[in-house]
């Protein structure tokens, strides 16, 4: 592999060097997806979240040796966060809005939404809309818990990456589901 | 990311579900070899395995960036309908602009299918159409009305989203359509297809 520097000038990559720049578009490849998914679960709208992702990989790039494999999709979890919030107050907006209102008739379509087998592509992208819209519902560190808790991770692992007592994370996924399911309930009566 | 993961409660399979069917649906439509040479271009390298042959780039940057500026343009506009016009009107304009942002994530190098392209560019349209009816009914405005009341102090600029988002459909096709550079003249760089600042 031939890397053109931004001068123009040409180098070879060494043996070392190529290996990763594979383990890279590996990483790219595994992960890319998620971590957008991860940003908009945020706030993001789908084009921040690809530039944040974007500038995460990039990152990784420029930082060079990839030594500890399994710890790279945390930190390219939380480059790309900082990237989003970065971006975000760099155009005046607010960095997070952590309380939002949901709309009532789109929660309402969230049991419609359970029911169905093989979503089209509008279907597929009602349900992420209104997904996205019950985690912005909740407050910033419920939601990080809560996405951090569906997204596979266990409690011990959620308070050693957020710094938290274990019985706060449970605490917090606990309110947060709680809150959700009382979203969902208020959007099913309002449709009533 | 391992061991306890909590599957059985409705809540976290729903959001499970939807978002392993959005991975799956970004896996499937994005082009990651032009998503890797972005990420060399953000770290400030040039991988070759990643670079395309340069007249062919070009023209590709040249039609994205014409789609890409007109969907600025267009969110630009939309962008302006606040909530206080009519809720509904906004919402539906949020997903359209979602929708159209979307494009433009997908579109180097035109990996996107025509009719995946399409049908988002559809759904953008029948957005923008709900939310000019519900402002209709809600404020008595247009959206095209609604917009330059608030770019009023802008002059007379004439701006009507309707006909952005038909400039956008057409731009988007001509794109699809023109044929690759050894075929065609150069594209004219003082017309629409002059590079901009960028995708953001």
């Amino acid at each position: 592999v031939v890397v053109q520097d931004v001068d123009g000038t040409n180098r070879a990559l060494d043996a070392g060097q190529e290996g990763e720049t594979e383990l890279i578009a590996a990483l790219y490849r595994q992960h890319r997806s998620s971590l957008v998914w991860h940003i908009r679960c945020l706030g993001a709208t789908e084009t921040e979240a690809h530039d944040a992702v974007q500038d995460a990989f990039a990152a990784a790039l420029r930082i060079g040796r990839i030594r500890d494999q399994n710890a790279w999709y945390a930190w390219l979890r939380t480059v790309a966060v900082r990237s989003y919030r970065h971006s975000a107050s760099r155009k005046g907006d607010p960095v997070h809005i952590w309380y939002v209102t949901v709309d009532s008739a789109l929660t309402a379509d969230i049991a419609d939404s359970l029911a169905l087998r093989v979503p089209d592509l509008a279907e597929a992208r009602l349900q992420e809309q209104i997904v996205l819209d019950l985690l912005r519902a909740l407050p910033k560190r419920q939601r990080l818990v809560f996405c951090l808790h569906y997204e596979g991770w266990t409690t011990p692992e959620i308070a050693t990456e957020l710094g938290m007592k274990e019985a706060a994370v449970r605490k917090g996924i606990s309110r947060a589901r709680r809150s959700l399911q009382d979203l969902i309930a208020q959007g099913g009566e309002d449709d009533c | 990311m391992t061991a306890d993961r909590p599957q059985g409660l409705p809540i976290e399979k729903l959001l499970q579900g939807v978002r392993e069917a959005f991975i799956a649906r970004a896996d499937a439509v994005f082009d990651f070899d032009s998503g890797l040479k972005d990420v060399y271009a953000r770290a400030r390298l040039v991988n070759s395995r990643h670079s395309a042959d340069p007249p062919a780039a070009d023209w590709r940057t040249a039609t994205a960036d014409a789609v890409q500026r007109q969907i600025d343009r267009l969110a630009s506009m939309l962008r302006l309908i606040d909530r206080g016009y009519s809720q509904t009107a906004f919402d539906h304009l949020q997903r359209a602009m979602e929708l159209l942002f979307e494009i433009r994530a997908g579109w180097p190098d035109n990996r996107l299918s025509r009719s995946h392209l399409m049908s988002l560019m559809a759904m953008a349209a029948d957005h923008v159409k709900v939310a000019d009816a519900a402002l209709r009914s809600h404020s008595k405005l247009s959206l095209a009305e609604a917009v330059q009341t608030k770019l009023n102090d802008l002059g007379p600029i004439s701006v009507d989203p309707i006909d952005e988002l038909e400039t956008l459909r057409c731009l988007t096709q001509e794109a699809l359509n023109a044929d690759p550079p050894a075929a065609r003249p150069r594209l004219n760089a003082n017309r629409i297809w002059d590079r901009g600042q960028g995708n953001r």
